[in-house]
């Protein structure tokens, strides 16, 4: 049991140093990349390279470093994935947090919505919302966050319906405390173990997400670099160019699986009754 | 049975109401007047399309006005005419309507029968290696970008080893085939497709499974069934089996949502005449009552999905069932 | 006919290993009843479990083995296991409201078992499992057959139960807290019902309840049980004259206020001690009023101090 426990939190270990050197990739892109990301090279011959020590990743059909593109994607990734979280996050626990403290018909009303929003499949949603807004990475960014916030909004909830009818909630109340001070003081920091596992796992979606719409020309735009973008290119050469389809492709995979990891690993340390022991 | 349909049927309309608000706001949320925002860039909407647009959605007038029309649009599926051809988006909506239908069918039974064994076994056999190993490939599959996943199989079973068409569904020589040959043929174009949209939903699904399966294992009743010395088989299969699915087909409804949302990618990868592709298509020359329309239509889809959900669940629980 | 010999199981908890049972010894004879008693978590449910290797996977046995018919259950296959499982030792649950299966008739509940044991037709099967639920008094049994258990009161399951657990004659039923989760009338019926259908099958019941009332009413001999052993073991007569060892004292103290419907009743202090960290002496000194500083540091054996009486209790002597 406990060996299987410490095999776990290796691998969380990895996801987390994974995490932290995307972030440095990302905070030092400037520094690491070897050339211009955006920088167009229609010399002959140096469309389309191969990897080489040159250029490590090769080059895309405009002759740009792949290797740069894909440091700067990560600055993209990263920063479109944390952003998009908080705005789920901000909305996901207030709604969830007045739903489940206030009950009656607000939390019929919230979780009517919630419902509806659910019914739609998130990729259209999002789809939809950028083709009336416009692509753009602040909208992409807004629109991602605002369509993910459902699930949360339902946990966060569900643990204020169990948590308001606490003893110490009661007292707080007996003693005077308005609801604001209940909500914010008493219930939400009691609250919050769902809270971290889905800003967490809502990271890798949300990188999961902007990645497809960059893919689908309806994200970051051309020529700012994302991964999405790239693996674009390579659906354009994929006879020929493997390198713009494979490494793209393995970043996203490696980023999306290590937050999976460190949220998953999370959620057993911090949720005890969703690893199901039964105790007799 | 016939009053919990019924029910549920009822409990539908307040969503239809809600699903019809939403996107009338999602059409006033671009800034200004939707109908001006963004021809700068798009030539192929003409003035005469804005006046379309401006008429089709009553824009002019109050909003209350608005939402009753639209929800009469909704409800008669009139969704009005393309920008790009003319045509009535509700035509243009059927005629792909199959394909996809097709495809998300079969994905769904293609998940369903994956998932529920290995969910079913990974289980039973807890901290075994095969749990171990399918325990690896949820966690890949989770955090594998699904149409880089379409890229990856079309460049090796299309291109290196040529087993399977690149895209389309049916090409202009099957015209020229016998039936069962122009079948065959659009399960050869299905494959693909078919594998990357069942991957979409394959990992949650068996992990649910699996999660499920655990739970039931260590009910009351099934310490009963072995008290009762029944063989291992049946206590799985007979008594746990049955209990675990009972989530799993709540899930079904929630899956439905994902995997409609997957088809716009898939259908645009391999070319797949469905309504995915025509929604990808339409949003990307600024169709917007084609846009519109095919959002609904998947939105019915998931409640269908769900309701049919529903009614699964009720047939496998008899304390519902009898309610 | 049956013998557990030293049984200990060990269990697994987040805050460490504990033992469930240590080193447990009884005797089930023929047509005689065995009653086992003590407080919750003091290992009775993991002794009955054990008998027919049902215990949760968080537990384990270590030592020990239980002969049932001279045979150790422990080194049966499970093919050989299932045949004692249900046919020869058949269970009753504490809780009928989840013991029986929300998503199966009853009636293919117990015509299940009688087929998985016996060569018989669907319809003679039927014909059976309506005859047990009648045997167990549920009114209507042609009907119920085709209910499902949420149609039924906990009563009327733990009847279901008891049907299904002597539909094949056992020679030993178990019935771990049967009655705890019923109301008091029920309670009384349902003790009733276990009583008459031991005479008429001549089956062997072991009775287990943390309430000296329920098994007083069937038990020929009575063992109790604290923080995992075995305290004292006597004839149910010898016991409820002459209790010796303090435990059992203080049970059966308040169980005499309970029935004088006293209002004070004298409750026993304190709780069963940390099972993760056994002392070295008695158990239960912490709880007890001999207690003396020996107590702390003597280890107690079950000693015979009467013939057939046996006490865990350096302070009892011959």
């Amino acid at each position: 049991m406990s060996k299987k426990k410490d095999f776990r939190k290796k691998y969380a270990a990895v996801g987390l140093a994974v995490i932290l050197v995307m972030f440095l990739i990302a905070v030092f892109a400037n520094f690491i990349a070897p050339y211009d990301p955006e920088e167009i090279n229609l010399a002959p011959g140096a469309r389309l390279q191969a990897p080489s020590l040159k250029h490590l990743l090769g080059t895309d059909d405009l002759g740009r470093d792949v290797f740069s593109r894909m440091v700067y994607g990560a600055r993209i990734s990263l920063s479109v994935g944390f952003v998009a979280v908080g705005l789920s996050l901000i909305i996901g626990v207030t709604v969830g947090a007045i739903a489940g403290y206030f009950g009656g018909w607000v939390d019929i009303l919230l979780m009517r919505i919630v419902e509806i929003i659910m019914c739609f499949p998130r990729i259209f949603l999002i789809l939809m919302l950028i083709a009336f807004l416009g692509p753009n990475i602040l909208i992409v960014m807004a629109v991602i966050g605002l369509t993910g916030w459902t699930g949360l909004a339902r946990l966060v909830r569900a643990e204020f319906l169990s948590l308001k009818e606490r003893d110490y909630v009661h007292a707080a109340r007996a003693l005077g405390a308005g609801d604001r001070r209940i909500i914010f003081r008493h219930i939400l920091p009691n609250a919050l173990s769902p809270v971290y596992v889905s800003a967490v796992l809502g990271v890798g979606g949300a990188i999961l997400i902007e990645s497809s719409l960059s893919f689908l020309g309806l994200g970051v735009q051309i020529p700012t670099p994302s991964w999405g973008n790239i693996l674009t290119t390579g659906m354009h050469y994929i006879e020929s160019a493997w390198w713009l389809m494979l490494f793209p492709g393995l970043a996203i995979l490696i980023t999306v699986l290590s937050y999976n990891l460190v949220g998953e690993t999370l959620r057993d340390v911090l949720d005890p009754r969703l690893k199901g022991f039964n105790q007799k | 049975m016939i009053k919990y349909i019924a029910k549920r049927l009822l409990l539908m309309v307040p969503m239809l109401l809600g699903i019809s608000l939403l996107t009338l706001l999602i059409m006033h949320l671009s800034p200004g007047d939707p109908t001006s925002l963004r021809y700068g860039l798009n030539p192929e909407v003409s003035g005469s399309a804005r006046a379309q647009l401006k008429e089709l959605y009553n824009l002019d007038k109050p909003f209350v006005v608005q939402y009753g029309c639209w929800l009469k649009r909704v409800v008669t599926l009139d969704f009005g005419r393309s920008f790009v051809d003319n045509r009535p988006v509700i035509d243009k909506i059927k005629e792909r309507l199959p394909a996809t239908l097709l495809l998300q069918i079969s994905a769904l039974l293609l998940i369903f029968s994956i998932a529920i064994p290995v969910g079913v076994l990974s289980a039973v056999k807890q901290n075994s290696f095969f749990d171990k190993v399918t325990t690896f490939l949820v966690f890949i599959g989770f955090a594998t970008p699904t149409f880089w996943l379409a890229l990856m199989l079309m460049r090796l079973f299309s291109f290196e080893l040529e087993w399977f068409p690149v895209s389309g569904m049916s090409p202009w020589y099957a015209q020229y085939m016998s039936l069962p040959q122009r079948i065959g043929d659009i399960l050869w174009h299905l494959v693909l497709p078919l594998v990357t949209l069942a991957f979409t939903g394959l990992a949650s699904l068996s992990r649910y499974v699996r999660y499920s399966m655990l739970e039931v294992i260590r009910q009351d009743y099934i310490r009963t069934a072995r008290a009762k010395g029944l063989a291992e088989n049946r206590i799985i299969f007979k008594h746990a089996l049955k209990n675990a699915l009972l989530p799993v087909v709540t899930i079904l409804g929630m899956t439905l949502p994902a995997l409609i949302g997957g088809s716009f990618i898939f259908e645009t990868i391999f070319a797949w005449p469905g309504m995915g592709r025509l929604g990808y298509m339409s949003i990307m020359q600024y169709d917007y009552p084609t846009v519109m329309g095919v959002g609904i239509i998947s939105v019915f889809l998931t409640l269908l999905g769900i309701l049919i959900s529903d009614i699964l669940y009720a047939a496998i629980d008899p304390r519902i069932r009898y309610e | 006919m049956l013998e557990i010999k030293e049984l200990t199981v060990k269990f697994k908890t987040p805050q460490g290993e504990l033992k469930a049972c240590d080193k447990v010894s009884l005797k089930i004879e023929k047509g005689k009843n065995l009653g086992l008693v003590g407080e919750s978590g003091c290992g009775k449910s993991m002794t009955c479990l054990a008998i027919l290797k049902l215990l949760p996977a968080e537990a384990q046995i270590t030592w020990g083995k239980i002969l049932f018919k001279d045979e150790n259950i422990f080194k049966m296959d499970s093919k050989k296991l299932r045949t004692v499982r249900g046919d020869k030792i058949s269970m009753i649950f504490q809780e009928p409201m989840s013991s029986l299966n929300p998503v199966i008739t009853i009636g293919e509940q117990l015509t299940e078992a009688i087929m998985t044991h016996k060569q018989v037709t669907q319809s003679e099967a039927k014909k059976q499992a309506i005859e047990l639920l009648k045997k167990v008094k549920i009114d209507k049994p042609e009907a119920r057959f085709y209910e499902y258990p949420h149609n039924l009161s906990g009563g009327m399951r733990q009847r279901v139960m008891i049907a299904m657990a002597i539909s094949l004659k056992p020679d030993i039923l178990i019935a771990d807290e049967p009655t705890t989760a019923l109301d008091v009338t029920t309670q009384a019926q349902v003790l009733e019902l276990l009583d008459e259908l031991q005479r008429e099958y001549n089956m062997s019941v072991l009775i287990v309840s943390h309430d000296f009332g329920v098994i007083a009413r069937l038990a020929d001999s009575i063992a109790v049980m604290y923080a995992g052993e075995i305290v004292e073991y006597a004839s149910s007569e010898d016991l409820f004259k002459n209790p010796r060892h303090p435990y059992t004292k203080a049970l059966l103290v308040s169980l005499k206020q309970m029935q004088q419907k006293k209002d004070n009743l004298t409750v026993l202090k304190g709780a069963v001690c940390d099972l993760t960290k056994l002392p070295i002496g008695c158990r239960f000194k912490p709880r007890c009023s001999e207690a003396d500083a020996e107590c702390k540091n003597k280890i107690t054996e079950l000693v015979e101090i009467n013939k057939g009486h046996f006490v865990r209790c350096h302070k009892c002597k011959k």
